[in-house]
Parts: structure tokens; sequence; C-alpha cells
């Protein structure tokens, strides 16, 4: 019960800072323009959900920081339907080129993102 | 529109909606499905219903609506950050088929229940 209202404060925190990271980049000028905001929220969470996980994985953070910070606050931070909402409506537009960048950039620089992640978090030791 | 006003509809939306992905996981987890039949559920459901959403034309008729379920819980329910984490420790460790299918059922999945999502809300909304 204690971790479920972790959760849930942690995705109020989560929601709250992906909306404010919104706002540091440059105004979108029509629903077609490149999602840059969301890019770089969805490749940051990834990043650190995966040094959270090999953390995890080598038990050197307690079971609660996992679900809070990582199901709570990066699951809310990260999105996947605003990614393939802005996805929809740049091929509405005919932004062919920049959506299949944008699904190049979240797809596999942030499955890399997650694999870095998670090696510097299982440390060189231990993996 | 109050500024503050918008953002706490998105934390408050965010909140139920991570809290409704935190209930899936645990469901399946008690039931032991792997982690990403959870995460595969709640971002087709998010992506369809961002569909809607977009071809209702919420954020331009009612910003204060979209903050709460657009932004807020939508984007709470739906995640990239587990998505991605998982493609990283499957093709580390787990089978590549499962993969493929997981690559798959995601990707295509969304998109298409994204733009299904999309024609019925652009039609209900004309």
């Amino acid at each position: 019960m204690k971790i479920a209202i972790g959760v849930l404060v942690a995705g109020f925190l989560g929601a709250l800072a992906r909306y404010g990271i919104g706002f540091l980049f440059p105004e979108a000028a029509s629903p077609s323009s490149f999602p840059w905001a969301t890019a770089f929220i969805n490749l940051s969470g990834s990043l650190l959900l995966g040094i959270l996980t090999g953390l995890a994985l080598r038990k050197a953070t307690p079971g609660w920081l996992s679900e809070v910070a990582g199901t709570g606050f990066l699951g809310s931070y990260t999105t996947f339907s605003a990614f393939n909402g802005q996805l929809v409506q740049m091929l509405e537009h005919r932004a062919y080129a920049g959506a299949a960048a944008y699904v190049l950039l979240s797809a596999l620089v942030g499955w890399g993102m997650a694999a870095i992640g998670l090696a510097l978090g299982k440390g060189r030791n231990t993996r | 529109m109050n500024g503050m006003w918008l953002a706490c509809l998105v934390g408050i939306g965010g909140a139920a909606g991570t809290l409704l992905r935190y209930g899936v996981g645990r469901l399946l987890l008690a039931k032991n499905k792997p982690g990403y039949y959870g995460t595969l559920s709640v971002n087709l459901a998010g992506s369809l219903a961002m569909g809607l959403l977009i071809g209702l034309r919420l954020e331009q008729e009612n910003a204060a609506a979209y903050a709460l379920t657009g932004i807020g819980f939508l984007g709470g329910l739906t995640t990239y950050s587990t998505l991605n984490v998982q493609k990283a420790t499957l093709s580390g460790g787990g089978s590549r088929r499962t993969l493929t299918l997981y690559l798959g059922a995601t990707y295509i999945g969304g998109l298409g229940a994204t733009a299904l999502g999309f024609a019925l809300g652009t039609y209900l909304h004309t």
C-alpha cells in the first residue's frame, strides 16, 4: 500500500516533469514539426531506467525504489501514446522523413540508451 | 487558462494513469505473466485513446480536458522507458522470437491503434 502511494506521487511528478520539459524546447510551429521534447524525454528516461534496472539486478537498490522511481516516475515521465500521436500527425502532414527519423531515434537510439544504462547500472565486474 | 492549473491537471491525470499501469503490472505479475504483456496492453490501449483525442481535436477545443486526459492520464498510462529497457533485456537473454513479436506488436500495433483512434475521432468530430 505504501509503495502504491509512492508510485502515485511519483507518477504525478513524472507527468509534471514531462509537461515542464515541453516548455524548455522551442514552441512547435506545427503538428508536423519534429517532436524534440518528447524525443529527449523518452531517450533520457530510457537511459535512467536502464541504470536503475541494472542496479536492481545486482541488488544494489531496494525493491521499492525500482517501483517508485522506475515504474512511477520514469514510467510516467516517458510516453508511448504521445509518440504515436505525434507520428500519426507527422504522417498526416506528409512529413515522412521526419517520421522515419523520429521512429529510429526513439526506437533504436532509445534501445541503445537503455542498453548503455543497464551496463552502467550492472557495473563492469558483474556482467 | 492559468498555467499552474493546467500543470496540476497534468499531474493528477498522470498519477491516475501511472496507478492504473502499476495495477495492470501487479495483476499480470500475480498471474505469472512476463512484464511485457502489461507494457504492451497499456501502450496499445493508450495509443488508441490518444489517436481518438487527436481526431476529436480536444487540445484545440478544450485545453484543460486535454491536459488532464491526453498529456496527463494517457502519458502516465503509457511508457517508453520500460519498453526500451525490456527490448534491451530481451535482446540480451530472451528469445529472438519473443523480441520480434514484441517489437511488431508494439510498433505496428501502436501506430495502427493510433491511426484507428484518429480516424474514429475525426469521423465523430466532423
